[in-house]
Parts: C-alpha cells; sequence; structure tokens
C-alpha cells in the first residue's frame, strides 16, 4: 500500500525544507563548538519585543472599545478601606512602642473580617505559586485564552506564531539537542580511550563547552549576567533566589533525558581523571560546555550583569523560579550543588555529577539533621580547592515576581555570600514552573515551544554576616539585596506555604497584637482589674453594701460611682441576674483572694528569713564591734578626767594616788571613776 | 490562567449576578477566574478546605467564622460561584449614586452580626462572644478578664435586660460606627 500523494509531499518537504534545516543545525553546532555566538539570537528576542508591542497595541484599542460602556463608572468605586493592605501584614512593630489602647468594642473584629474578605478576592501568597500575569499577550495561547479571536490581525499573528515555534524552532531545537548529546557522546568515548596526554586533555575541555552551549541554544536562551566580577568564587555559597538541592535534580530531567547521558558520561570522564587542580579546571570547563548547550537546547537568552562580582568560593544563593536557574547560572560558572540524595534516574544525575565534582547529597534521614547539614555546608566553604555551592534558600520555585522567605540555614555556615538575582522575562514565555499542575514533561514541552527564555542574571557584592546579626536578619538582607535588584517583590512570607498550611505561630502573632491594644479593664492588670469591672457593676446595681464579702471602703465605692455611667432602672427581676454573676465574680476574687495571701504569706516569710540571715551574721558584728570601740573610748576619756582630778586635788601624792585609781579602776570597772568624780 | 474561565461564565450569568451584587462584569469575571483557581479540584464548587489553603486566611484569627459565612447557605457544604460572589457583595464599597443592595449599611451590620451569632439564634449570648473573644486574643489575655470584658459588652448593650443581644441592640451598639467604611474591601482594578 501506498500513498502517492503523502510519498509526494514528503519528498517535497524533505528536498525543500530539508537542507535549509539541516544547515541551521549545522551552523549552530559549529557556533556553539567554537564558542562564538553571532547575535541571531539577541536580533530574535529584539524582533519578537517589536511584535509584542505592536499586539499589545492592538489589544488595547480592542479592550478599549469593548469596555468603554461598563467601566464608566467604576471611578468612585476606588473610596474604600485601604487600610488593611496585606502587604504590611508582618511589619514587626515595636515591643515597646506605645499602643493606642482602647476598650472593646463591636466594630473591632471588623478588620479581621474586612482582611479576611480581601484576602479571599486576592491574596498576596497564593498568586505567587501561579503563572504571573502579563500586562502584553506574548501570543502564546496557554497565557490567555480568549486573546486570539479578538481581531483578524492578531490571530494572523498568533497562527504563524504557532507555525512558527511547533514546526520551525520545537523540531530545531530537538535536533540540535540530540546533534549536541551525539556529538559529546561521541567525543567523551572517543577521548576515554585516548593515552593520558595533552590532547586529551583539550579535546575534554573542548567536547565540555561545545555541548554545553549548544544546548542553550536548544531553548534559545538568552542569558543577560551583570556584575560579574561578584561571580560566586570557589570559598564562598552562592545564593540565588530558588531553593533546595532537588532543584538541579529537576534540572537533569527538564533538559531531556539525552542531556543526562551527556553528563553521566562528561562527569565520568572528568571523574576518571586524577585529583589536581586540572582537574577542577577541567571541570569547570565541561559542566560550563553542558549546561551552555542545554540553555541552548531551550533557547534560553542570559544577561549577565557585574561580572566582577561572580563567585568563586563559597556560597552563592539566588532566587528561585524554575528549574532552569540552575542552568542560567551553570552556563556562566561552576558550581557545586546541595541536596538530598535521589534513587533511580536522578540518582544516576546526582552520581554523575558527583563523579567530577564535590556536590553534596544528603541522605534522606540526614537532611532533617539541620547540624550535619550544615557541618558538611562548612567544611566545603572552608576548602578553598572547592566550587562555589548554589543554593536556593526559599526551598520552592515562586513565579518570577517576588522573593519569599528565606531558610536560615545557609546563613548559619558562615563564609562569603554570593547573593545572586534571577529575573526572567515573561513577555518571551514564562519559565516558572508550576509543579501542582504540570508535569515536568509537559514543563519541557512548554519550554520548548516557547519563544525564547530570556533572563537577567545580577551578580550582587559579596555579603558577610555582620556581627551582632542574627542570621535571620542577615537571611533578610541579603534577600532585600536580591529583591531590590531584581525589581522583586520583598516578602516575609515561607515559600513552604505552597505546600504546607501556614504555622500556628502566625496567627498568634495577630493575637497577640490585637491583644496589646486591647484595653484591660480600667487599664489595671491582673486581679486588680477583675476587682475593678465588679466594683463597677456594683456601682451599675446602686447597691454595694448588700453584698456579701464585701471587702472595699466607702471612698473606693464613692470613687468608682461618680466615673460610672448613668445608672439604670432596675426592678427585682432585672437585678437577680447580677447578683448571680455577682456571686461568681465574688467566688473568683476569693479564690485569687486567697492565691495572694499564699503568695504574699511565701514571700513575707522568705523576707523575713533574709532578715535573719542578716542579723545573724555581719549585721550583729558590726554592731558588737560598735559597741566595744564605744566603749573603748568613753573609758579613755574618764580616765583622762580622773588623772586632770588627780593632778589638782592630790599633788603631792602623785604616785600613789594614781596608784591606787588605777587600782581602783581595774579592780571595779568603768564604774568606778564616774564615782570619784562624784565625790 | 487569565479569562480562560470567562469562557464558561455564560453571558446570561454574568447579567444576573449583575442584578444581583451589583459588580461589574469585569469584576465579575476577575472574581470568576479567582473562584476557579482557588478550586484545586475542579468541582464549580469550593470546600472549606479550599478556602482555608490561602494562607492569609488560615492564619486569620476569624478566618474560620469567614469561611463559615460562605456556607450559611449551602446545604452540602460546598459554594458554587452564585453564593461565593454574593458573599463578597456585602463588601462592596457603598456608592452614593448606585442603588444598595446587599451592600448597605444594615447588610454589612447583619454580616457582622452572624460573626458573632455561633447558633444562628439571632441572638448573641456572652458564651458566644467569649467564644469570639477568645479566637482574637488568643492566649494572650487571661480568662477572668476576657470573662468581665465579655460581660462588660452584653451588659453596656442589652436594653431589654434579657442578658442576650439581639440585632437591633446591635445595631444600637455600632450606631457611631462608620460601618460603610469598615466592612468594604478594595477591588483590585
Amino acid at each position: 500500500m501506498s500513498f502517492p500523494i503523502i510519498d509526494a509531499v514528503a519528498a517535497l518537504v524533505f528536498t525543500v525544507l530539508l537542507p535549509p534545516f539541516v544547515g541551521i543545525v549545522l551552523f549552530v553546532v559549529f557556533l556553539a563548538s567554537v564558542g562564538k555566538t553571532v547575535g541571531i539570537r539577541l536580533k530574535y528576542v529584539e524582533i519578537l519585543l517589536y511584535i509584542f508591542e505592536f499586539g499589545k497595541k492592538r489589544l488595547a484599542k480592542k479592550r478599549r472599545y469593548l469596555s468603554s460602556v461598563s467601566e464608566l463608572n467604576e471611578e468612585d468605586e476606588l473610596e474604600c478601606n485601604s487600610q488593611y493592605e496585606s502587604n504590611n501584614v508582618f511589619k514587626k512593630p515595636d515591643k515597646d512602642a506605645h499602643l493606642e489602647t482602647h476598650e472593646f468594642e463591636w466594630s473591632d473584629s471588623f478588620q479581621y473580617i474586612a482582611k479576611g474578605m480581601q484576602t479571599i478576592v486576592d491574596d498576596e501568597v497564593t498568586k505567587r505559586f501561579t503563572a504571573e500575569e502579563l500586562t502584553s499577550w506574548n501570543f502564546l495561547t496557554r497565557t490567555n485564552h480568549n486573546y486570539e479571536f479578538i481581531s483578524v490581525r492578531l490571530t494572523i499573528f498568533w497562527v504563524v506564531g504557532f507555525i512558527f515555534r511547533y514546526c520551525f524552532l520545537l523540531p530545531l531545537r530537538v535536533s540540535i539537542l540530540s546533534i549536541g548529546v551525539g556529538i559529546l557522546v561521541v567525543f567523551t568515548t572517543v577521548i576515554n580511550f585516548l593515552p593520558e596526554c595533552q590532547l586529551r586533555k583539550w579535546l575534554g575541555y573542548w567536547a565540555y563547552l561545545a555541548t554545553f552551549r549548544l544546548v542553550s541554544r536548544a531553548i534559545s536562551a538568552v542569558v543577560y549576567c551583570h556584575n560579574l566580577e561578584n561571580r560566586p568564587k570557589s570559598d564562598g555559597i552562592c545564593v540565588a533566589n530558588h531553593t533546595s538541592p532537588i532543584d538541579c535534580a529537576i534540572l537533569s530531567c527538564d533538559n531531556v533525558y539525552a542531556f543526562m547521558g551527556l553528563i553521566v558520561i562528561c562527569t565520568y570522564v572528568v571523574g576518571s581523571l586524577p585529583n589536581s587542580s586540572f582537574k577542577r579546571r577541567m571541570n569547570k570547563r565541561v559542566s560550563m560546555f553542558c549546561f551552555d548547550f542545554l540553555s541552548g537546547a531551550l533557547s534560553l537568552v542570559c544577561r549577565y550583569h557585574n561580572k566582577d562580582n561572580v563567585p568563586r568560593q563559597g556560597i552563592c544563593v539566588a532566587n528561585h523560579t524554575s528549574p532552569m536557574d540552575v542552568l542560567v547560572l551553570a552556563c556562566d560558572n561552576t558550581y557545586d550543588m546541595v541536596g538530598q540524595r535521589h534513587g533511580g534516574f536522578l540518582g544516576i544525575f546526582q552520581r554523575a555529577l558527583s563523579r567530577a565534582s564535590d556536590h553534596i547529597w544528603f541522605e534522606r534521614g540526614e537532611v532533617k539533621d539541620r547540624y550535619a547539614v550544615a557541618r558538611r555546608l562548612k567544611a566545603h566553604v572552608e576548602d578553598p580547592s572547592k566550587m562555589p555551592i548554589l543554593i536556593f534558600p526559599e526551598g520552592t520555585c515562586i513565579n518570577n515576581t517576588s522573593v519569599m522567605q528565606f531558610k536560615k540555614g545557609t546563613f548559619e555556615v558562615g563564609g562569603i555570600i554570593y547573593p545572586v538575582a534571577i529575573k526572567y522575562d515573561p513577555r518571551f514565555g514564562d519559565a516558572f514552573w508550576n509543579s501542582s499542575k504540570y508535569s515536568m514533561m509537559a514543563y519541557i514541552y512548554m519550554m520548548m515551544t516557547s519563544w525564547a527564555i530570556v533572563c537577567d542574571v545580577w551578580y550582587l557584592p559579596p555579603m558577610s554576616k555582620r556581627e551582632k546579626e542574627t542570621s535571620i536578619e542577615f537571611a533578610n538582607r541579603v534577600k532585600a539585596e536580591i529583591a531590590k535588584q531584581g525589581g522583586l517583590v520583598d516578602l516575609l512570607w515561607d515559600g513552604a506555604l505552597k505546600r504546607s498550611a501556614p504555622k500556628k505561630e502566625l496567627k498568634e502573632y495577630f493575637q497577640q497584637e490585637y491583644s496589646r491594644t486591647l484595653k484591660l479593664v480600667d487599664d489595671l492588670e491582673g486581679e486588680e482589674g477583675n476587682q475593678n469591672v465588679v466594683r463597677r457593676k456594683i456601682s451599675k446595681i446602686e447597691n454595694p453594701r448588700e453584698e456579701p464579702g464585701k471587702v472595699w471602703s466607702n471612698a473606693d465605692v464613692e470613687k468608682t460611682e461618680t466615673t460610672s455611667p448613668k445608672p439604670k432602672d432596675i426592678s427585682s427581676e432585672n437585678l437577680s441576674p447580677y447578683i448571680n454573676s455577682l456571686d461568681n465574680n465574688f467566688s473568683s476574687i476569693n479564690g485569687i483572694k486567697s492565691k495572694v495571701n499564699g503568695n504574699i504569706i511565701e514571700t513575707e516569710s522568705k523576707t523575713i528569713n533574709n532578715d535573719i540571715d542578716i542579723v545573724n551574721g555581719k549585721e550583729i558584728d558590726t554592731e558588737i564591734s560598735k559597741l566595744s570601740k564605744d566603749f573603748e573610748t568613753e573609758l579613755r576619756n574618764r580616765q583622762n578626767i580622773l588623772e586632770n582630778l588627780i593632778k589638782e586635788n592630790v599633788p603631792n601624792n602623785f604616785e600613789t594616788g594614781l596608784k591606787t585609781v588605777k587600782k581602783s579602776h581595774f579592780m571595779n570597772g568603768e564604774k568606778e571613776p564616774e564615782r570619784q568624780i562624784a565625790e | 490562567m487569565g479569562n480562560k474561565s470567562s469562557l464558561m461564565l455564560q453571558e446570561q450569568d454574568i447579567k444576573d449576578i449583575q442584578a444581583e451584587t451589583g459588580y461589574m462584569p469585569s469584576q465579575i469575571e476577575r472574581l470568576y477566574s479567582r473562584f476557579t483557581s482557588l478550586d484545586k479540584g475542579d468541582n464549580g464548587s469550593l470546600s472549606r478546605e479550599d478556602f482555608l489553603r490561602i494562607p492569609e486566611l488560615a492564619i486569620n484569627p476569624l478566618g474560620d467564622r469567614i469561611v463559615h459565612a460562605f456556607f450559611k447557605e449551602s446545604q452540602d457544604d460546598r459554594v458554587n460561584f452564585r453564593q461565593f460572589v454574593r458573599v463578597l457583595a456585602h463588601f462592596r464599597p457603598v456608592k452614593k449614586t448606585q442603588e444598595n443592595k446587599l451592600n448597605s449599611r444594615d447588610e454589612k451590620l447583619r454580616f457582622a452580626f452572624k460573626m458573632y451569632d455561633l447558633d444562628d439564634d439571632e441572638r448573641i449570648s456572652r458564651e458566644e462572644l467569649l467564644a469570639v473573644l477568645n479566637m482574637m486574643v488568643g492566649e494572650n489575655i487571661s480568662d477572668e478578664q476576657l470573662n468581665s470584658i465579655a460581660e462588660r459588652t452584653i451588659l453596656e448593650a442589652d436594653r431589654d435586660g434579657d442578658r442576650m443581644i439581639s440585632f437591633t441592640e446591635f445595631c444600637a451598639a455600632l450606631e457611631r460606627t462608620d460601618v460603610e467604611q469598615k466592612m468594604s474591601i478594595k477591588f483590585l482594578k
């Protein structure tokens, strides 16, 4: 059986379309292998932007026409409750700040109700886990479903774009990817058979670099790196805005399984090399090449800013939007990954990676042991020969609009932190991977059929922990820097909210906030306040003395009566519930009183014991010494007086007189001189 | 994402909802898009869990009561879009030019009253107020103090001496409060 028409069409397609297609593929492969670009990707991105701008104008026109009638009186809708900005949810007020307190009012609950309703209509957190909203349409059906048929011209653009993306870009990318991988497999196998020599080293280096560049062509990746001088150096930790170890593993699947083979082979080659500075250099080249290749497979366009900040060592932290973050960063520099050890397919990838370099993989149980993790990170950071570690401290992917809470663990390790901000350009295709909505394969497919991935990478100046700064404060400082540079919203919410419920402490925080503004009755604390309430009630009933167990003086009652609101009219049937409640109050007060009494007695006896201690010890000693001193001075004075008297009265018998006086003094004690004076 | 959802919302539905709630069609579309994004199981209705998946609502001290307010009218513990919009319409800012429907002062007050009225008997007892107070302050204020606050609040608002607050007494207690402003929410775009 044969289909002549199909055959004919196929033949036509192969003869007319294949040669240029193959030509393009070979051209790209060639370019990647020599590490050059002709700026096609940049031009491509510029053209796309121009087209999007056109589409936006058309859309705006249409929209205005459609909605001009209904949205006229929406202006006055604006004046309403703007004081409950959800953004300020976490403004931690000063603990010591004096808060306006007020008594409880029924309307106190309104702020919670209004805020709750506001969050139902729109909230800060969950929308960070879904695709970002765009201001213009980028001709992708997935971003907006009913724009396609809004005007004829837009529809044409969309159809052309669709054909271009699916019939040209996708096959081109897939073939570039497979060719790149094929080349790599062939080369690395060949290299593996070569004897250890200069040629082998050189070939390995070349193969690694070429593959990665090729892969990055496959996704039309355009990466702009800023501040390259801040690139992480090997003695620090690179903090990117993404999270966890798993990401690099995700990355592996994301870049199609062939890439896995590529990495496995590359790293195997490098891993077989002896441990030396050459191996390190080699690994760097190989991994950069592999990732570059990958980014090519996804048309990744990256702009690296401030290349002088590129980390060389230490910890690199970055914000996390998609599994591609790793790819983006790895195109420009090599990093060691940190993550949980996985089995199966990811396990192969991890083992391959760690063959060539010192990636940190944790066993399942070990991850929970924060100290073990920190210890291994610390050991890694302190070794200057190791690559910088790449960490995404958010722990999950956020949709490219905000940065969420950074886990503090990374910042406890010490050492220099190299913050990296990654921001994708959403106009060309959303890089965010909504893992709860799309599978990995669906995500790869979406990436391969989108226009391009354009992203900016900023290497920020290295930061280190200040003295007296807690790791949480430090983490927030780094986060603020990344948010500022990347133009992202700085949120304090925990990224883990994507999957798990928020912690109870946050609710308690609100409750605490509210209770601090709540004026306790008469602004008195504790039991005294409670008594006051009862007093108030008594004054309301106007007859305090009829209650048993009354403990207050008349003066007290008079005072409260003057401040109380107007007394109510009271009939006997109205009074009984009050009396009941009063009884309850009194019994509770009695309980408190006995408690207080107990307390007081305890403290009283304690202070008494203390007093006794003091008296027994030091106090008595000083008392005695003071007394004996007084006695001595008194004695000396009297002796002097006595001697004078003797001199005056008995000059002749001076010697004997003195002797007798002295004698009597010694015999009768201190009383003797007194008597003599009196005589 | 986006306005995909509006395809499922019929023109007639939008008109009906607009007539009932006073929301603009664009707002209804937006709310519907939000409704579908909250509806994780694609059931066309929301469960309590769907609501409490919003972190900011889950940590709201009165979050449970607010969610409960949506389930007042439904029998099977699910909220459909019409019910969803109707409840939210209570919080539409009051407009001077427009005839007030669900967002009148009276409706707003009734909504707030129901937040306190836990057992739906149209009266707020001391115990009910105490329970709501407990939700709002948590562990931070002693039971004795809360007790006395509840006691005093009830006493001051109670007019007929039955130690319960009826809706009319509730309104009287909030006579001087700017309910229109406090019980309204900003609507994005």
